[in-house]
C-alpha cells in the first residue's frame, strides 16, 4: 500500500472483530451477535439503530469492488459512515484478486474488517462469478483470501460468508481451503444457492461443517432464521457455532438482540432520528424500513394501508405526528417507549 | 507509456477472445461431487477467466450464454482514483450527527462545480436538509430553505420531470407558514 495514503484502521480490543468474536463469552457471558448485510437496507441509519440493542458487529450491504475502485459516483452512493459506525465490516462483491486488493486498499482505513460475499444468489451476480458463484470456485476464493492476508496479515480482518452445497463435504473442503488461505472467520448461511428463504435454514448442515473444521480454530458464525433470542440460543446450542448473525430478523426488529420479541417504539424513534440527521434515505427505502418495523409491532391494518400509500417524506413525518407520539432527540422519554403510542383519535 | 501499450494490446486480445466465443467454465464443469439433484446443476454459475491479472480484466458469461470481457484497470488509473478518493473526496461520505447544520447547503451548490441541480442526487441532498428542519419542527428555517430551493428548482428546464419534488417543497412551505 502506498504510504502517502491512510493506512488500514488500527485494530484494538474494542474494534477488532476477531477479538470480539473470540472473547464475547468471557466478557459478556454470551456469544457474539452480528447484524448481517442486507441489499439496500444495511445503510448507516439502520446500522446505528442496531448498535443500540446489543449488536456487536455490523455489516454494510454488499459493495461491488469493480465499481468502487473505478467510479466516484458509485463510491458516493454505496458507502457512508462516521466515527460511531464501528465495529464495521464492509462486505464486498468481487471476482478477481486485483479488484479485491485495490478495494481493501481504499476501504480498510474506514472499517474494521472486510467480508467477501460468497452467498448472494442473484443471477446477475452469479453470472459474473460473484456471490454464491464463489463457493463453486474454491481456487479463486482461496487465492483472493490468501492475497489479502499475505499483504496485510493481522492488520486487516477478512471474513467469508458462504452458503452450503448440496453435498456438505464440498462445503467442508471449501472451509478447509479457506482456513489454509488464512481467513479470520467464516459465516455459514444454512441454505444452498437455490434454497428459498421461505424454507427453514439447515442447522444440521451448519452443525456438520462446524464440527468438521473445529480443529482449525477458525471461528464459525451461524446465519439463518434468527428472529428472537430463543432462536439465537437454539442455533448456538444446536450447531456449536461461535456466534449468530441475524439479517431478516433485524429488519423487522432491530432490537432483537436486546431481548425484545417485537420492535420497540423507541427503535423506530431512533431510526427516524438517525435517518434525518445523516442526510435522509430514498423515500421507498425509508418506507420499507418503517413498514417492517411497524409490522413487527402489530400496527392496525387500516393504518398500515395508509402508510404504504404515502408518497413522500414530509407527508410521512406528518402522518406519524398525526397518529402517534413521535418523540425527537432531546425530548423527555425519547427512544424509551416500547408499545405504539397511538394518539386518541388513532387508537384501534 | 509502455504499460499503456501493453494494456491496449491486452484489451484487443480480450476482445478477440470474446469474438471467438471461448466458453467460460461453469461450476458444473469438472464437478467431483455427485449431486442428488437431476440434470447438471450449477451450469449457470460462472467461473470467470482471468485475462490480465495485473489489471483485473476477466471474461465472464452473459445471460445469453455469450462471453463478455470486463475491462481491467491500469495501475495508473487506479492511482488516479486513489488520489481522487483520498485527497479530494477525503474518504467515504462522512456524516456524523449535526453535519447537516454546519454549512449552508446552497453555499455548497454554488461553490462546488460537481454540484449540479440537474442531477437527482444533488436535488435529493438539498431536499433532505428541508426534511431535517421539518422533522425537527424548525418551521421558520425550513420555510426559508424551501423558498430558496423552489426559486432554483422552478427555474430548471426539465421542470415537468421534477414536478413531484417541487410539489413536496410547496407542501412543506405551506405547512411551515401555517405552523409559524
Amino acid at each position: 500500500m502506498s504510504s502517502k495514503y491512510p493506512q488500514a484502521r488500527i485494530l484494538t480490543k474494542k474494534n477488532d472483530p476477531l477479538h470480539i468474536i473470540k472473547t464475547r463469552k468471557a466478557t459478556h457471558q454470551r456469544a457474539v451477535t452480528i447484524a448481517g448485510p442486507m441489499v439496500r437496507y444495511s445503510k448507516l441509519p439502520f446500522r446505528q439503530v442496531c448498535r443500540h440493542y446489543n449488536v456487536d458487529i455490523v455489516y454494510t450491504p454488499m459493495i461491488l469492488a469493480r465499481e468502487y475502485v473505478r467510479n466516484c459516483h458509485a463510491r458516493m452512493a454505496d458507502f457512508s459512515s462516521n466515527e460511531s459506525d464501528s465495529p464495521l465490516i464492509v462486505q464486498v462483491g468481487v471476482n478477481n484478486v486485483t479488484d479485491l486488493l485495490r478495494f481493501v486498499e481504499m476501504v480498510s482505513p474506514y472499517c474494521d474488517g472486510i467480508g467477501i460475499n460468497c452467498g448472494c444468489p442473484i443471477k446477475e451476480q452469479v453470472r459474473e462469478g460473484i456471490g454464491s458463484a464463489l463457493i463453486y470456485n474454491p481456487e479463486l476464493l482461496s487465492s483472493m483470501v490468501s492475497a489479502v492476508k499475505t499483504k496485510y496479515g493481522d492488520k486487516v480482518r477478512l471474513e467469508t460468508k458462504i452458503r452450503i452445497h448440496d453435498n456438505w463435504d464440498q462445503t467442508v473442503d471449501l472451509c478447509n481451503q479457506l482456513c489454509d488461505a488464512g481467513v479470520d472467520w467464516i459465516t455459514i448461511h444454512g441454505r444452498t444457492r437455490t434454497t428459498r428463504s421461505s424454507e427453514p435454514v439447515n442447522l444440521d448442515a451448519i452443525k456438520f461443517i462446524t464440527q468438521k473444521i473445529k480443529s482449525r480454530n477458525v471461528p464459525v458464525i451461524a446465519n439463518g432464521d434468527c428472529f428472537d433470542m430463543s432462536d439465537f440460543q437454539k442455533i448456538l446450542d444446536y450447531t456449536g457455532a461461535d456466534g449468530v448473525m441475524a439479517v431478516r430478523g433485524l429488519l423487522d426488529n432491530p432490537a432483537l438482540f436486546g431481548g425484545f420479541k417485537a420492535c420497540p417504539w423507541g427503535a423506530l424513534e431512533l431510526f427516524w432520528h438517525y435517518t434525518m440527521e445523516f442526510g435522509g434515505l430514498p423515500h421507498q427505502l425509508l418506507l420499507h424500513h418503517l413498514h417492517c418495523m411497524l409490522g413487527s409491532m402489530g400496527l392496525e391494518k387500516s393504518l398500515h394501508n395508509e402508510l404504504m400509500n404515502i408518497k413522500d417524506t414530509s407527508h410521512l413525518i406528518d402522518w406519524f405526528d398525526y397518529n402517534f407520539v413521535l418523540k425527537r432527540f432531546g425530548e423527555q422519554g425519547f427512544a424509551e417507549a416500547t408499545d405504539i403510542p397511538y394518539k386518541s383519535h388513532s387508537k384501534p | 507509456m509502455l504499460r499503456n501499450q501493453v494494456y491496449k494490446q491486452t484489451s484487443m486480445i480480450a476482445r478477440d477472445f470474446a469474438k471467438l466465443q471461448i466458453s467460460v467454465p461453469t461450476a458444473a464443469d469438472g464437478e467431483k461431487y455427485s449431486s442428488t439433484a437431476s440434470g447438471r446443476p450449477n451450469q449457470s454459475v460462472t467461473k470467470p477467466v482471468s485475462l490480465d491479472s495485473s489489471t483485473g480484466e476477466v471474461l465472464v458469461r452473459k445471460s445469453t450464454g455469450k462471453t463478455k470481457v470486463r475491462k481491467g484497470q491500469t495501475a495508473e488509473e487506479f492511482e488516479r482514483q486513489c488520489a481522487q478518493f483520498f485527497d479530494v473526496e477525503r474518504g467515504p461520505v462522512w456524516t456524523p450527527v449535526g453535519w447537516m447544520t454546519t454549512r449552508d447547503p446552497l453555499l455548497t451548490l454554488d461553490t462546488d462545480p460537481s454540484s449540479d441541480l440537474k442531477i437527482k442526487q444533488v436535488r435529493q441532498k438539498l431536499a433532505s436538509h428541508c426534511h431535517l428542519l421539518y422533522y425537527r419542527k424548525q418551521y421558520a428555517d425550513c420555510a426559508r430553505l424551501c423558498e430558496r430551493l423552489l426559486s432554483r428548482f422552478e427555474a430548471l428546464d426539465n421542470r415537468k420531470k421534477i414536478q413531484r419534488e417541487i410539489d413536496e417543497l410547496h407542501y412543506m412551505l405551506e405547512r411551515c407558514r401555517a405552523a409559524k
